[in-house]
């Protein structure tokens, strides 16, 4: 009978113990020195933590194959002795491009960048890229224009009122927010806020007032319609939504879902979680509601605008909006509202800050609008300072003559 | 350090049953009869508790992963071809699971269990005394996983724009940062008692050494990930 060599199999086994890789070689961190190293934290950090990896059509794994050569020939020239020391750095143009090309096309748009050069040349002016790929998106449509400020539409109004369109009208400036109101013909109750920070305002807040004033305008049986100027207004609280909606609502409205990572991998998502609107004690469902929303209109800006438009009695005017619904919630155990941080810069010695969201969002109705925005009813871009607002009061008018 | 102790059982336990073939060899015309073993198959149930700890290195320093053991489950059948009287082949086909715990901004008490078909096929070494048999085994599982199964809980908007806590729990038959098979060391060790000439009940210990990447990261950032399980089992087998 053949021996069998249990000494010659055990070896066989053994050789099977190289196929462990050695974990303690892959570790990636913030306390990096080189290019290479600061690239490789960089690009993993992101890899786990971007929420929006099932939406997203960039290639990530392309760039870093891409990207990888060209941040270990920096770490080349800073590490050639052959060059005179001033020409061993890395001048802010040559980083930035890298940079650029590794983040441009994310559809974050709340994602903020900011990485320092290592090995600044002598001369830079900055040794800091910062780079918002979600802004960079935004300026290259087509229908661009400046975001206005609170005095314009302040102004805007003011002249409604002189022409004698507008009364009771009020501007108040919160702690937190501004606001402005007023009634339209007599018959329409219109409302721009700053941004949506009223829910954190204390309740004797000028601007807290000033909201009250417009609802209770919007309850008054001569009024007949609303409108929501949500233009410029880059958001804020989410909690504001009860406060512009859950009065209008004949029953609970479902708006959307959101999830966010629960591992290190890139599809690694929790369930979605329900994001429902509950109706006030006291509402008015029937009433005609506009919204104004343009290129600006970002994150509750446009999560707001969203809403009106799926009410049976809202309306969307004005223009695509911004596309930057990612939440950023309470992180477990700090208690602070904030998005998640892939590494900070500055201070603590660590070379980059990169923000961004740490919830994905999706409508109920729409699905995923990350980087998109929402599309109006009614396409009205931007001319001067009242053709959307005249066309939110034509509109008003029309559907008043229907009933 | 682990590894060594392994390395270093093993290379005892081949030494000694190398030299323990040739005086089986030299022995057996003169002892068969006295011991009357006939060749078999014993066939049964085994299943038992699992603890598995789940090797992986972080790429993002956010991220923590529970680095103790995690109880999970194994059920299966179990398959011995026994033809001389101290040495035979084992192999089972089990349901396993091998779970680990992850930790990140938002969410709590998640846990990932992974249960994979697995087959052990082992080398199974035993002695015989009087109705007790004595056994090791010694070889490679292969595993294919199945699903998984989520626990956990996660802060998200809720009514309103508050924010809440939401209960998680859920397969994922589809689950993308996992791979498909498994592969590694297999060990048992364990004592039967013969209820009958061809029934006995099994109590044994097992070890399952991971030797392959679980954890399908990027290909251009591999994130290794390795499951080492222990575990305790109970079985019966029935010679055919």
């Amino acid at each position: 009978m053949k021996k069998i060599s249990f000494t010659a199999l055990t070896c066989l086994l053994l050789l099977l113990t190289a196929c462990r890789k050695d974990v303690e070689e892959m570790i990636y961190n913030e306390n990096y020195t080189t290019y290479e190293q600061q690239f490789k934290s960089i690009w993993s950090g992101v890899n786990s933590v971007y929420v929006h990896w099932s939406a997203d059509t960039v290639d990530w794994d392309a760039r870093y194959r891409r990207l990888l050569p060209q941040f270990q020939s920096l770490d080349m020239i800073v590490n050639d002795t052959s060059l005179p020391d001033s020409l061993r750095s890395i001048p802010y143009e040559t980083f930035a491009a890298l940079y650029t090309e590794l983040f441009q096309g994310m559809i974050d748009h709340h994602m903020e960048i900011e990485i320092k050069n290592l090995k600044p040349a002598p001369g830079d002016s900055t040794t800091k890229f910062s780079y918002f790929p979600g802004l960079i998106e935004v300026i290259n449509r087509d229908y661009l224009h400046g975001l206005s400020e609170m005095l314009v539409y302040n102004l805007t109004m003011y002249l409604l009122e002189l022409e004698g369109h507008v009364t009771e009208l009020e501007y108040k400036k919160g702690r937190d927010t501004e606001v402005i109101v007023g009634l339209i013909d007599g018959k329409y109750a219109y409302m721009k806020l700053s941004d949506y920070n009223l829910s954190t305002s204390p309740n004797d807040d000028a601007a807290r007032t000033a909201y009250e004033h417009w609802l209770e305008m919007c309850f008054r049986p001569t009024t007949q319609g609303i409108i929501l100027d949500n233009r410029g207004n880059l958001g804020g609280n989410s909690k504001d939504m009860e406060l512009v909606i859950s009065p209008f609502l004949d029953q609970d409205m479902v708006l959307g879902y959101s999830r966010t990572k629960n591992g290190p991998g890139r599809y690694d998502y929790t369930p979605w979680a329900t994001h429902s609107i509950l109706k006030a004690q006291q509402t008015r469902p029937d009433i005609p509601y506009v919204v104004l929303a343009d290129i600006w209109s970002g994150s509750m800006g446009e999560l707001t605008t969203a809403a009106v438009k799926a009410l049976p009695q809202g309306y969307f005017i004005g223009e695509r909006t911004y596309g930057a619904f990612g939440a950023a919630l309470t992180i477990y155990n700090t208690n602070t509202y904030e998005s998640l941080t892939v590494g900070e810069l500055g201070g603590t010695g660590k070379n980059h800050h990169i923000n961004t969201t740490t919830y994905q969002y999706k409508f109920a109705d729409e699905g995923i609008l990350e980087g998109i925005g929402i599309t109006p009813d009614q396409e009205v871009l931007y001319t001067d300072y009242r053709n959307q607002l005249d066309a939110a009061i034509n509109y008003l008018n029309s559907v008043s003559k229907e009933h | 350090m682990f590894k060594k102790y392994i390395t270093f059982l093993v290379v005892c336990m081949a030494l000694t049953f190398d030299m323990r073939a040739q005086d089986t060899m030299d022995s057996i015309a003169v002892k068969q009869t006295k011991y009357e073993f006939t060749p078999h198959v014993d066939l049964g149930p085994i299943g038992g508790l699992m603890w598995n700890q789940y090797n992986i290195t972080p790429l993002y320093t956010h991220h923590n992963f529970y680095e103790g053991y995690i109880l999970g489950y194994n059920l299966g059948a179990s398959f011995l071809w026994q033809p001389k009287k101290w040495i035979g082949l084992r192999s089972d086909l089990t349901l396993i699971s091998k779970a680990h715990a992850f930790s990140y901004a938002g969410i709590s008490g998640n846990t990932v269990y992974d249960w994979y078909f697995q087959l052990p096929i082992m080398a199974d070494f035993c002695w015989k005394i009087k109705q007790f048999r004595i056994h090791t085994d010694v070889g490679l599982f292969f595993g294919c996983f199945a699903t998984s199964f989520h626990l956990g809980e996660f802060n998200s908007l809720a009514n309103n724009g508050d924010d809440a806590w939401f209960d998680y729990s859920y397969l994922e038959f589809d689950r993308q940062s996992i791979k498909r098979f498994e592969m590694g060391y297999a060990a048992t060790l364990g004592v039967s008692y013969y209820i009958s000439e061809h029934f006995r009940i099994l109590a044994e210990g097992a070890l399952f050494y991971g030797l392959s990447d679980t954890y399908n990261a990027s290909p251009v950032s591999p994130n290794p990930a390795y499951n080492t399980t222990f575990g305790f089992s109970l079985g019966a087998y029935w010679a055919l």
